[in-house]
């Protein structure tokens, strides 16, 4: 359809206070953090608890469940790194720890009323599947379960 | 805050054409944006002892020197992108109250058109010619590390998000958010076809046409993006004993803010929706100490990098409930016979995209009642780009 050269990947960039995150990320596990002593979660990382500078960090496995905050069908290609793949959903999920995060929300496979998309609250799942950049990541899946109380 | 008492005034505004396509530079636009703002204020270059610019413009300071002759004592940037349009003003207002210049120029060019296209993701991640993996940098969105990898990559990806979710909070159907946001584009439209500036004002724009226009990221459609254009603009803010020996009044400064909290640097996604109330709080002490409330305002020129910027900003600034602008925008629009026009200049979405500083010359020309579409009660006028914002008067 395009005689435009293959794109590559789209792949995060990655440093010591994100490393591993995308280890973890790219075995399908959403990694975040918490502050030992204030309890505050965070995504996306940072490399100091903002209740205080002496608080501690830890890494810890996010369930992976969570309910959309919202959702983008993309229809136009504003990159050849994703003309392929188009349409695509981009979902912005809050996990049940609290955080928000970005990720790629699989198509309804049952294919029911697929024009409509899912609803407000709708349940995910995430779990590792093709990311829309082409790398495998957790992206969500619609869960079996009701969808959450909205607002 | 400025305080009460206009502590600078704005005595000139100038821009380049606006087009789509320039055989002209952005620094050549910059320095024709920045003279006739010069002579629209009476002053010449030899005046000048301020600079203020977005941190995003290619053309510096250094080379504005150069080509202007200038001599100055002062210069900022403000970051951020969009969120600098109301923020050069807070930067010249403290650079004139403190008293480290007094006649200040605030400028942005941008060839979006034929050189950085702010609607494609190349800017930041490189053509993607070949097959070497992209690399997604830093934590924003749309096109960081977080972001990238998953094909969030335009601010209008970003906004879309913002806009389902506003149609989830407020109960919308898709019909009711598209009649909407479809209401924004067509007034703004009708503002454009009388501004001799703006790309454009000879294609008129109705609802079926709005709805027909192509999903870019749903529920955002081709009609609710801002354009991609090429232009400059600039404004001249002076001290009051500067204006005051000019030949016609300035228009004063009444308050400006360059908010920042937490999630609120541009187009984040992981804060509250910007009608929030972390937004509504700046909102708030911008209209106290401007000594007005948001119902004094005449105008408002809010940043339209979207439609749904335009909800999210009529809600932040008070004048109306979250999640209840599109029920009065539906009915009356933003037009020339609403309660509150918007961006009447025809705004990003049809005058042309100068990252918010042609918001800031329509401002003004309200004030001064020159405007296209000027309205006939002459007063206060709100500029907002989500936590940025100020206060303009006759």
């Amino acid at each position: 359809m395009t005689s435009e050269p293959a794109a590559g990947r789209i792949v995060p960039g990655e440093s010591p206070l994100t490393a591993a995150y995308w280890a973890a990320a790219r075995r399908g596990v959403i990694l975040l953090q918490r502050c030992a002593d204030c309890a505050v979660v965070m995504h996306p990382p940072e490399p100091v608890c903002p209740g205080g500078p002496a608080h501690e960090l830890r890494w810890f496995e996010a369930s992976g469940r969570g309910r959309l905050a919202s959702f983008t069908s993309v229809e136009h290609a504003v990159h050849p790194a994703v003309r392929g793949r188009l349409p695509y959903l981009i979902a912005l999920v809050e996990l049940d720890e609290g955080p928000r995060i970005i990720c790629n929300l699989a198509p309804d496979p049952s294919g029911s009323d697929a024009a409509a998309g899912p609803g407000p609250g709708t349940r995910v799942v995430l779990r590792l599947g093709r990311a829309a950049g082409g790398l495998d990541l957790p992206v969500a899946y619609l869960a079996a379960e009701p969808a959450a109380d909205w607002q | 805050m400025t305080g009460r008492r206009a502590v600078a005034q704005i005595v000139g505004v100038g821009e380049s054409a606006y087009s789509r396509g320039t055989d002209r530079s952005e620094w050549e636009l910059a320095v024709e944006a920045v003279t006739r703002a010069l002579a629209d204020a009476g002053l010449a270059p030899s005046d000048v002892d301020g600079l203020v610019r977005y941190s995003y413009d290619t053309v510096d300071e250094a080379m504005l020197v150069r080509s202007l002759g200038l001599r100055i004592g002062y210069y900022s940037q403000t970051g951020y992108g969009g969120l600098g349009a109301p923020a050069v003003l807070a930067h010249a207002c403290a650079a004139v109250a403190s008293g480290l210049a007094t006649v200040v120029v605030c400028y942005r060019s941008l060839n979006g058109w034929t050189k950085t296209r702010y609607g494609r993701a190349e800017r930041t991640l490189g053509d993607g010619r070949g097959s070497a993996d992209l690399v997604a940098v830093g934590d924003r969105a749309p096109s960081g590390s977080f972001a990238g990898p998953y094909g969030l990559l335009s601010p209008g990806q970003v906004m879309a998000l913002w806009a389902r979710e506003y149609q989830w909070r407020a109960g919308l159907t898709d019909a009711q958010l598209a009649l909407a946001l479809g209401q924004v584009a067509i007034s703004q439209r009708q503002f454009a076809a009388a501004n001799p500036r703006a790309i454009l004002r000879d294609k008129t724009l109705d609802m079926p046409a709005y709805l027909a226009g192509r999903m870019i990221s749903a529920p955002l459609r081709l009609y609710d993006l801002a354009l991609e254009s090429d232009g400059a603009a600039a404004v001249v803010v002076a001290a009051p004993s500067v204006a005051a020996a000019l030949r016609r009044p300035g228009v004063s400064v009444l308050g400006a803010v360059q908010g920042l909290f937490r999630y609120a640097e541009s187009i984040s996604v992981y804060g509250e929706l910007r009608n929030g109330p972390q937004y509504r709080k700046i909102a708030h002490n911008l209209f106290s100490a401007a000594g007005l409330q948001p119902k004094d305002i005449v105008v408002a020129m809010i940043y339209d990098a979207t439609t749904i910027s335009v909800l999210l900003g009529l809600e932040a600034y008070g004048f109306h409930e979250p999640f209840e602008a599109w029920r009065a925008v539906t009915e009356h629009g933003i037009g020339p016979a609403s309660p509150l026009p918007v961006n009447t200049s025809g705004g990003h979405l049809s005058e042309a995209y100068v990252h918010g500083m042609n918001h800031l010359t329509e401002a003004v020309r309200q004030c001064r009642g020159e405007s296209a579409n000027q309205v006939s009660r002459i007063g206060p006028v709100l500029v907002s780009s989500g936590p940025s914002a100020a206060v303009l008067a006759p």
